[in-house]
């Protein structure tokens, strides 16, 4: 009779399963796609803005500060290299984070005193353009949201025991996430609607309280 | 009135659907029942089937599923939150195509999303869905004709995919995916004690060839993938080849030479009947299979989202 080995077998297996090397190497992926997802998005927003420039220009050439300052923040969103093991190395990612939510203020900036060109906002080029861009704001905050469970599940599968062993022997760390700050930021998207009174005020203080991501049950 | 009762159907439906999900301050997400929710009693019964029966169409010839949902307000949520989430458990569109596009209007809130599929999102690009919101049903809902404004606004989504080469419809039947790990294990399982019980049973031969073409049987229903089930059964048969515990199916004829003829017999005979049963079970859930993913987007009553996935394209406005 091989029971005995059989039984040896299908334990050597269970174990081997069960100790949540395929897990840590299932959740590790998932990570990397919605990162790669969030890399996508915050490429596709660069991509929008010289265009996006442009027009403006054409319309509200004087306003060179708010002009030049989203073309700086694109320039330096650009020279921190976006590669997918930036969620791997905390530091690096929170200079990319610092460098996007520069880009993102400053854009938003440039959405609110576009409001002052009556004939800009009538441009049928920059309304396809805006729409672009809220579009892309929004798919990122949607790819970040992704990006958060992500890593979130991942961080707790190598953290729990026995993964936590696993993880260890093969050099899984936790890893990057956005912090609330951050969130806050991408709660307030450029928003086009501003009356005159907040106009002055810096859009990343809107009044507006953050939604937590993570409560928002999806 | 309408709204108090449109709260309470959303509480009711939070009850049902996602209690444990959602935080309890935010707007539940309603049960996807038909094509044309709506919570607000905005629309008669014949205008809701009117555009169902639209939407129904679409899906026939197109096989895009798109739904149209009225909330009284998203609140605390943006409209862009909310809507994303409603897309994320509705799971508009097929499975691998996305095509799916979700209407959102938030009446109390006068807000009003298009949500667009990834698959859509080339024939309904951001400008185009703004358009459509800003100029072809925004107008109309401020005149109060919401129901003019989501007919004149479905006939343009229409019209944009329509216009889209996308892959014939029904040309995909959903796959049962299962965790590969419990796949393993419960093939592990399978394979041992069928492996003994038919050993027992046919012999070695006749007991690994059964097992294998139950558990390649098994293994294919569950992974959706013909070589992987292959390669699982050829792997379970050497398996139960080797290490199966001789049984009864031996121990029938105690001479030797005369067993390995019967075990061979028995071989034949249970190889034909185990493809047989490998056969009509594929055949049977094949059938099955196409059946179920026919009725459940072809038939108007229970209406189901076909696994389509939502990048967070589209756009959103107000009247």
């Amino acid at each position: 009779m091989r029971f005995p080995f059989l039984a040896l077998l299908a334990l050597v297996t269970s174990l081997l399963s069960g100790c949540g090397y395929n897990r840590i190497q299932t959740a590790d992926e998932q990570v990397n796609a919605t990162w790669s997802e969030v890399l996508n998005q915050y490429k596709r927003r660069a991509d929008l803005i010289p265009n996006l420039v442009q027009v403006v220009q054409g319309y509200a050439a004087h306003e060179k500060e708010v002009l030049t300052r989203v073309t700086e923040a694109r320039a330096q969103v650009a020279g921190v290299k976006a590669t997918p093991d930036l969620v791997n190395d905390p530091e690096a990612f929170a200079r990319f984070q610092a460098a996007q939510n520069q880009l993102s203020g400053a854009l938003s900036r440039l959405l609110l005193v576009v409001e002052n060109y009556p004939n800009l906002k009538a441009d049928a080029n920059f309304r396809d353009l805006q729409a672009q861009v809220e579009g892309t704001e929004n798919r990122i905050a949607v790819a970040r949201n992704r990006y958060i469970k992500a890593v979130q599940e991942y961080n707790v599968t190598v953290r729990v025991f026995p993964n936590n062993l696993t993880a260890k022997l093969f050099g899984y760390q936790p890893k990057a996430n956005f912090t609330v700050d951050d969130e806050k930021a991408m709660a307030t998207p450029p928003a086009i609607k501003f009356d005159a009174a907040t106009r002055s005020a810096p859009p990343a203080e809107a009044p507006k309280p953050p939604l937590d991501p993570l409560k928002q049950g999806y | 009135m309408t709204g108090a009762s449109a709260r309470l159907l959303a509480a009711f439906a939070s009850g049902l659907f996602a209690a444990g999900l959602a935080a309890a301050e935010l707007i539940a997400v309603p049960p996807l029942q038909t094509r044309v929710t709506d919570l607000t009693a905005t629309l008669t019964r014949d205008q809701a089937a009117v555009l169902e029966t639209g939407l129904a169409q679409l899906e026939k010839s197109h096989g895009s599923q798109v739904a149209i949902l009225l909330v009284p307000s998203t609140r605390p949520e943006s409209i862009e939150a909310y809507a994303i989430r409603v897309a994320e458990h509705w799971q508009l569109g097929r499975q691998g195509v996305d095509d799916g596009l979700l209407m959102v209007v938030a009446k109390n809130d006068r807000k009003l999303r298009i949500e667009v599929g990834r698959g859509l999102e080339g024939a309904i690009p951001d400008a185009v869905a703004k358009r459509i919101v800003a100029e072809v049903i925004g107008p109309r809902f401020k005149e109060g004709d919401f129901y003019g404004g989501l007919q004149a606004g479905v006939a343009k989504v229409q019209a944009a995919i329509g216009s889209e080469a996308l892959p014939a419809p029904a040309a995909l039947a959903s796959t049962p995916t299962m965790d590969l790990d419990t796949v393993f294990i419960v093939g592990i399982v399978i394979t041992i004690v069928l492996g003994a019980l038919m050993g027992h049973l046919l012999g070695r031969l006749g007991g690994s060839t059964v097992t294998a073409g139950v558990v390649g049987t098994l293994a294919w229903l569950a992974s959706g993938s013909v070589p992987a089930a292959l390669i699982g059964a050829v792997l379970v048969f050497v398996f139960v080849l080797a290490w199966a515990p001789t049984g009864a199916g031996d121990r029938r004829s105690p001479p030797r030479a005369s067993s390995g003829g019967d075990s061979r017999s028995m071989r034949r005979v249970s190889s034909r009947g185990g493809g047989r049963t490998a056969r009509s079970a594929s055949s049977g859930s094949l059938s099955s299979d196409s059946e179920g993913g026919g009725s459940s987007s072809s038939s108007d009553s229970g209406f189901s989202g076909g696994g389509g996935d939502f990048g967070g394209g589209g756009a959103s406005g107000d009247w």
